[in-house]
């Protein structure tokens, strides 16, 4: 989970996540692991090749080397969004982390609390409010 | 389950706990009417409801039932109609994940024939049905105001009171004005204040699954209530594999399979099919017999045809201001300005309904869409989040005999049952209403300042309509006016599957309200005495 974590602070901030924003991330990646089949071995598989092209542990590195290993190794997508690519072949992990870890990864973290809290929401959907709420400016 | 293999008996055996099956089991239990109800999914638990809300905001169905086998369909025609998410299995049925839009018809849709020349007339009139209009939305609960200027005569009020407007619909309300629409409320069966014991709305933004029971599902409101009666009982995880007949128009039996696939019996005295416009005909064209070879209740060959549904597109852009969408998951706002008053022999009814949650526009969407990382896509998320504003066009689509569901024979599911074959096409006018609608919507968005403006493909709503319409004529018809088969006397064939025409409103208020007609008329048979 720490090299997931690590690798979510690059991609989703640019920075450190606070500890809430840590733990409301983390509970949106545990959820999808057990919710949803191949999940788990899809993050075990990104764990390891993290620390294989860190050549340490790769939470232990900085934010700009971290960054750096995304750039080098591009684990982000690089075409278009929505652009289609090949499914990735098992011979292949860094697209497997780039076309579906990475992207699950940003959308664990913005459909979580902390996601909704860059756009200002405290409430959203899923966590209930009043009928007042909606009809005003936040 | 029956004890022993011992065959279920009722006076009156439904198949299917959704909308129109779970108020008719209310309707006749109440008047002391023994009834059996054959549900082919299982109980959705209520106290697990937050649990569902957390797989749905996953993206995934969690009205989704065991084994998927047993929603094995397939498709043709010219344009793919999808049925993952529009049918649900389980005490409640569809009414567990519909939006909760309860809009009455309007009496000019009942009368397409008549008054333009095109597709038929219903058997019955908006006049007839008005009554249990207004009993159907005391019993579910609808929440409007009387500000459609485009709503036909109601002898009742809407028993709670509006949702307020949202923020948004103050700016689609100048918008539209500046273009000469009017924007009103938008009826719907979801709680504005506590009623029928069920809290107030909380906001919660995921009406597809209603986590404190504010909107309306029969599994809360109607089911419970047979059940007290005491002559209700609900048999789920039962799925109905075939009807029996010991004449050619007297069903004796319907057979029905639990998960384990051991077929039991229930006899009755009436059957009623509430199974949905896909799994209705199909059952019916299952049961064929020697004496019904093309299907029970079918000399017309019209089960199964004119299967209907509303194409809908969403048209959105971006304005300056922010909006503050997604505050609550259903709209509150819409106009029939298009949708009676038009020459509908030339040109479909639409509705617009302006949204609270355009599509896309969540943080997750927008992070996704980006193709941005780290502190780049945080500050693309934060400055265009808020600023999507959409409009969601509901087009009426006439009866279409290139439309139906058949059984495919070659593809079975999870019992050895043919499958649904579900033929669909959009016809030319359909589109161009689409096209016109696309028009009309952009002069909105436009009005507000809105740059980026387009549109989404073709969808379609999750109604499915027409396969067993109601008529007078048996040829032309497969029930009558009291959704009685014309050729099977003790069996009744309710829910949207009897409509002769779509409207462009969407189906779950009629199909209530001819629910709680059937059922009155079925107990003024079965009870004369009593009155209905």
């Amino acid at each position: 989970m720490e090299n997931l974590v690590a690798l979510a602070e690059v991609l989703v901030q640019g920075r450190a996540l606070s500890p809430s924003e840590r733990a409301d991330l983390v509970e949106s990646i545990n959820d999808r692991t057990l919710s949803t089949p191949g999940y788990l071995s899809l993050y075990r598989l990104t764990a390891r090749l993290l620390d294989r092209l860190a050549q340490t542990r790769f939470p232990d590195l900085s934010l700009p080397q971290r960054a750096e290993i995304v750039l080098r190794h591009r684990l982000v997508p690089d075409g278009e969004p929505g652009t289609s690519s090949p499914p990735p072949s098992s011979s292949d992990p860094e697209a497997a982390v780039r076309v579906l870890a990475v992207p699950e990864l940003i959308a664990s973290y913005y459909r979580s609390p902390a996601g909704w809290a860059v756009v200002g929401y405290e409430s959203f959907p899923g966590r209930c409010s009043d009928l007042v709420r909606y009809t005003r400016p936040e | 389950m029956t004890d022993g293999g011992r065959p279920e008996e009722a006076e009156v055996c439904i198949v299917g706990a959704g909308l129109a099956g779970g108020i008719m089991a209310f309707e006749l239990a109440r008047r002391g009417i023994r009834v059996v109800v054959l549900e082919s999914g299982p109980r959705h638990d209520f106290s697990r409801r937050f649990e569902d809300m957390r797989v749905f905001l996953r993206g995934e169905n969690p009205w989704r039932t065991l084994p998927p086998e047993l929603d094995v369909y397939t498709l043709g025609g010219s344009v793919p109609y999808f049925l993952d998410y529009s049918r649900i299995r389980g005490v409640g049925g569809s009414s567990l994940g519909w939006e909760g839009y309860a809009l009455r018809f309007h009496a000019n849709d009942f009368r397409l024939r008549s008054l333009y020349g095109i597709a038929e007339d219903w058997p019955i009139a908006y006049e007839d049905l008005e009554p249990y209009y207004g009993s159907a939305e005391t019993a579910l609960g609808v929440a409007g105001a009387d500000d459609d200027p485009w709503a036909s005569p109601r002898s009742t009020s809407f028993p709670l009171p509006p949702f307020a407007f949202s923020y948004s619909d103050g700016m689609f309300a100048s918008a539209c004005k500046q273009v000469g629409i009017v924007l009103h409320h938008l009826p719907q069966a979801r709680n504005s204040v506590a009623y029928a014991g069920r809290s107030q709305c909380r906001a919660c933004g995921t009406c597809f699954v209603c986590p404190t029971g504010a909107k309306a599902s029969v599994d809360l409101t109607h089911i419970p209530q047979a059940e007290a009666t005491g002559n209700a009982r609900v048999l789920t995880d039962a799925t109905v594999l075939r009807l029996q007949v010991d004449r050619p128009d007297h069903v004796s039996g319907v057979v029905y399979a639990g998960r384990d696939g051991r077929e039991q019996r229930v006899s009755a005295d009436l059957f009623v099919l509430a199974a949905g416009a896909v799994e209705t005909p199909r059952l019916l064209l299952r049961s064929a017999s020697k004496t019904s070879p093309a299907g029970l209740a079918n000399g017309s060959g019209l089960v199964g045809k004119y299967f209907t549904s509303h194409p809908l597109i969403d048209v959105t852009g971006r304005v300056g201001d922010k909006v503050y969408p997604y505050r609550v998951g259903f709209s509150t706002a819409m106009t029939r300005q298009f949708a009676v008053d038009r020459d509908r022999a030339s040109q479909r009814a639409f509705y617009l309904e302006f949204l609270n949650f355009p599509r896309g526009g969540q943080p997750e969407r927008l992070a996704l869409a980006s193709g941005k990382w780290g502190e780049a896509l945080r500050r693309q998320v934060e400055t265009e989040f808020g600023h999507t504003v959409g409009i969601r066009v509901y087009c009426e689509q006439l009866p279409d005999p290139r439309n139906s569901v058949t059984l495919n024979s070659r593809v079975t599911d999870s019992f050895g049952n043919p499958v649904p074959h579900i033929t669909y096409h959009v016809g030319p006018q359909e589109r161009e209403t689409l096209a016109e609608a696309r028009t009309v919507a952009t002069r909105v968005l436009e009005a507000m300042g809105a740059s980026q403006v387009r549109s989404s493909a073709l969808r379609f709503a999750s109604h499915q309509i027409g396969t067993h319409r109601m008529g007078r004529d048996p040829r032309a018809s497969v029930v009558d006016e009291t959704l009685r088969a014309h050729e099977v006397a003790n069996l009744y064939l309710v829910g949207s599957g009897c409509f002769v025409t779509a409207s462009s409103s969407p189906p779950a208020l009629t199909i209530a309200a001819l629910a709680i007609r059937t059922a009155e008329q079925i107990a003024s048979l079965r009870r004369p005495a009593e009155g209905a």
